[in-house]
C-alpha cells in the first residue's frame, strides 16, 4: 500500500484590497506549488479547492481551467475547516490508489468590504435571515458573544487573550508574506479601536487576497522521487460538524471529542507536540482550541497563554509564522495557512522564522459560522 | 435618503414565524411525536427524532441573558444610525437559544428580558429588560 506524503507548500503573496478575481489566486498557488516540486500539471490527478467566492466556478472547472485530468476531486463546504480536512482526504485517497499526486488549493480575494457583504448576504440562509437584520457585526459580532461568557464563567482576561496577538505579531515580523509586520504591544491590543466590544482591532483579522497551496503525493511517486524535501506525513486526522447540536453560544470545540485519539493515532503525548498551528480567527478560539484540544484544562486556555511561553522560542510555539492575525485571512486559505507554515517548518524551510525542533506539528482548522458559531472543526497531526 | 437593512427572506417554511412576529408574538416549534421543543431558527424536521412536519406555539417570550457584544462595526452601512447594536444571546425560558438585540438598556449576563418586535415589514424576536415599568405583553 502506497503511503501518501506532503512533499511541499506554496502561497502566494497577499494582497490589501486586491483588484483580481478568487480564481487567479487559485491558479497561481497551484503553479506555485508544481514549481516547488519541479512537476507538470500532468502530474497531477487530483484536486482539492476550497474557496468562498468561486461561484459560479467550482473544482471541476478550476480543472479544466488548469488542464487537469483528474480521477479524484473535492471540494470544501466547512469553511475554514475544510483546507485541513483536504489535506488528510488527500492522503486518504492517494492510500486507497484514488491518484498519485494530488494538490490542494484554498484561497479566496477579500477586502474588509467584500468580506462583509458575504456575511451579510451569501454565506448561509441562517446568517443572512436571522443574524443580519441586527446589525450583528458578521464573526466579530458572535465571537464577542464567546469572548464575553468565557471571562464570566471562567475569569479570562483581554490581557491574556492579547498574548496571542502580540505573540504573533512577534513572529510575523520574520515572515515577508505577512501583511501586518508592525511592531504589536500589549497596550496597543488593550486600546484598539472597539469593534464588537469586548472585541477590539486586532482581536479581528485582516480580510484579503491570496492563495495557499499544498501537494501531496505518494512515496513512490515520480514527484516524490524528484523532491529533495524532508517528507511530512500525515499521522493522524479528525473532524466533527455541527457538534454540540443545537447550542448557537458554546465556549468548547468539537476537538475535544476526538483529540485523544487524534494524539493515539499519531503515537503521541501532548508533549511530543512542538509546534501548534491553530486556527485563529480570533485570540477566543485559539484558546478555546488549546482547551479543547486538551493542551490544558476547560476554561483554562486564556491562563495557559499567560503562563506558557507561546513564542518561537518558548516551550510550545504558536503560529510561526504569524497566523491569520498578522499575515492576513485570504479568505478560505486562512484554513490552509497553518498547513502551509506547518510544512516548511517540518521540511526546515521557514528561513527566518525556523524552528530548531521541527519534527511534529499540530495543525487545526474551524468554521462555517452558521447560526452563531463556527459548525466544524477539524485537525492534523504531521511529522518528518 | 436611508439605505435599507438587510431583512430575511420570507419562506413557505418560516411564513408562520413571520406571520407571528408582524401579530407581536414569538413563535417556535415542537415536535409532537417526540415532544422535543425545536432549536432556532425555523426548520423542516425534528432534530431529534426525524418527524415532520413540526408545530408552531406560542412561546412566553421570556429569557436570560446568556451572553452579550456591544457591537460598533455593523455588517451593513444602514445599521450606523443605531450603532452601538447590543447583541444578546438569550436563553429563553421555553428552551431555545436566540441571538437578537437589546432594545434598549444595557445587558448583563443573568438579566431577566421580555421579547417584542419593532413595527417594520418582517420583524425579527428583540428583546426588552424586564422591569416593572415594562410588563410583558398580555
Amino acid at each position: 500500500m502506497t503511503r501518501a506524503r506532503i512533499v511541499a507548500a506554496a502561497q502566494t503573496p497577499y494582497e490589501k484590497r486586491p483588484t483580481r478575481p478568487p480564481m487567479a489566486f487559485l491558479i497561481e498557488a497551484f503553479e506555485l506549488a508544481l514549481a516547488g516540486v519541479g512537476a507538470q500539471p500532468r502530474d497531477v490527478d487530483g484536486l482539492a479547492v476550497t474557496s468562498y467566492q468561486l461561484g459560479p466556478d467550482n473544482v471541476t472547472t478550476v480543472a479544466e481551467h488548469l488542464g487537469l485530468e483528474l480521477t479524484w476531486s473535492w471540494q470544501g463546504a466547512m469553511g475554514g475547516a475544510a483546507p485541513v480536512i483536504s489535506v488528510s482526504e488527500a492522503a486518504r485517497a492517494i492510500d486507497a490508489g484514488l491518484a498519485e499526486t494530488v494538490v490542494c488549493l484554498a484561497g479566496d480575494s477579500f477586502d474588509v468590504q467584500r468580506h462583509m457583504e458575504m456575511l451579510d448576504r451569501d454565506f448561509n440562509g441562517a446568517m443572512r435571515d436571522y443574524l443580519a437584520p441586527f446589525g450583528f457585526g458578521g464573526t466579530n459580532g458572535l465571537f464577542a458573544l464567546t469572548q464575553t461568557r468565557h471571562m464570566h464563567d471562567f475569569g479570562s482576561t483581554r490581557e491574556q487573550f492579547g498574548l496571542v496577538a502580540v505573540a504573533q505579531r512577534a513572529n510575523a515580523r520574520l515572515n515577508p508574506n505577512a501583511l501586518l509586520r508592525g511592531d504589536l504591544t500589549l497596550d496597543d491590543y488593550l486600546n484598539a479601536r472597539p469593534i464588537a466590544e469586548p472585541l477590539r482591532l486586532f482581536d479581528c483579522v485582516l480580510p484579503c487576497g491570496g492563495a495557499d497551496a499544498v501537494v501531496v503525493t505518494s512515496a513512490g511517486s515520480d514527484v516524490a522521487r524528484r523532491s529533495n524535501r524532508r517528507a511530512v506525513e500525515v499521522l493522524a486526522s479528525g473532524a466533527l460538524h455541527n457538534w454540540e447540536a443545537g447550542t448557537p453560544v458554546t465556549l468548547i470545540g468539537g476537538w475535544s471529542s476526538y483529540a485523544g485519539e487524534l494524539l493515539r493515532t499519531a503515537g503521541m503525548r501532548h508533549s511530543d507536540i512542538q509546534m501548534l498551528q491553530l486556527y485563529d480567527d480570533y485570540p477566543i478560539m485559539v484558546a478555546i482550541q488549546l482547551e479543547s484540544l486538551g493542551f490544558c484544562s476547560r476554561g483554562e486556555g486564556a491562563r495557559f497563554l499567560a503562563e506558557t511561553d507561546i513564542s518561537r522560542a518558548g516551550k510550545l510555539p504558536i503560529n510561526t509564522g504569524g497566523g491569520q492575525l498578522s499575515c492576513g485571512q485570504a479568505g478560505a486559505a486562512g484554513g490552509l495557512i497553518g498547513v502551509v507554515e506547518a510544512v516548511w517548518q517540518l521540511q526546515g524551510v521557514a528561513g527566518d522564522r525556523q524552528l530548531e525542533r521541527h519534527d511534529t506539528a499540530l495543525v487545526s482548522g474551524f468554521g462555517m459560522v452558521g447560526y452563531g458559531r463556527g459548525l466544524s472543526s477539524s485537525a492534523l497531526v504531521l511529522g518528518a | 435618503m436611508t439605505v435599507a437593512k438587510p431583512a430575511p427572506v420570507v419562506t413557505e417554511l418560516n411564513g408562520p414565524f413571520m406571520e407571528g412576529a408582524r401579530q407581536g408574538v414569538l413563535l417556535l416549534q415542537r415536535c409532537d411525536a417526540c415532544g422535543t421543543t425545536s432549536p432556532f431558527p425555523p426548520r423542516y424536521a425534528c432534530a431529534h427524532c426525524g418527524s415532520y412536519p413540526l408545530t408552531w406555539f406560542e412561546s412566553s417570550g421570556l429569557g436570560t441573558i446568556y451572553s452579550f457584544a456591544i457591537v460598533r462595526r455593523p455588517q451593513h452601512a444602514s445599521f450606523e444610525d443605531e450603532l452601538p447594536i447590543r447583541l444578546i444571546a438569550v436563553e429563553l425560558d421555553d428552551g431555545p437559544m436566540l441571538i437578537s438585540a437589546l432594545e434598549d438598556g444595557e445587558p448583563a449576563i443573568g438579566s431577566r428580558v421580555s421579547v417584542m418586535f419593532r413595527d417594520e415589514p418582517t420583524p425579527l424576536p428583540r428583546f426588552r429588560l424586564e422591569s416593572p415599568e415594562f410588563p410583558r405583553r398580555s
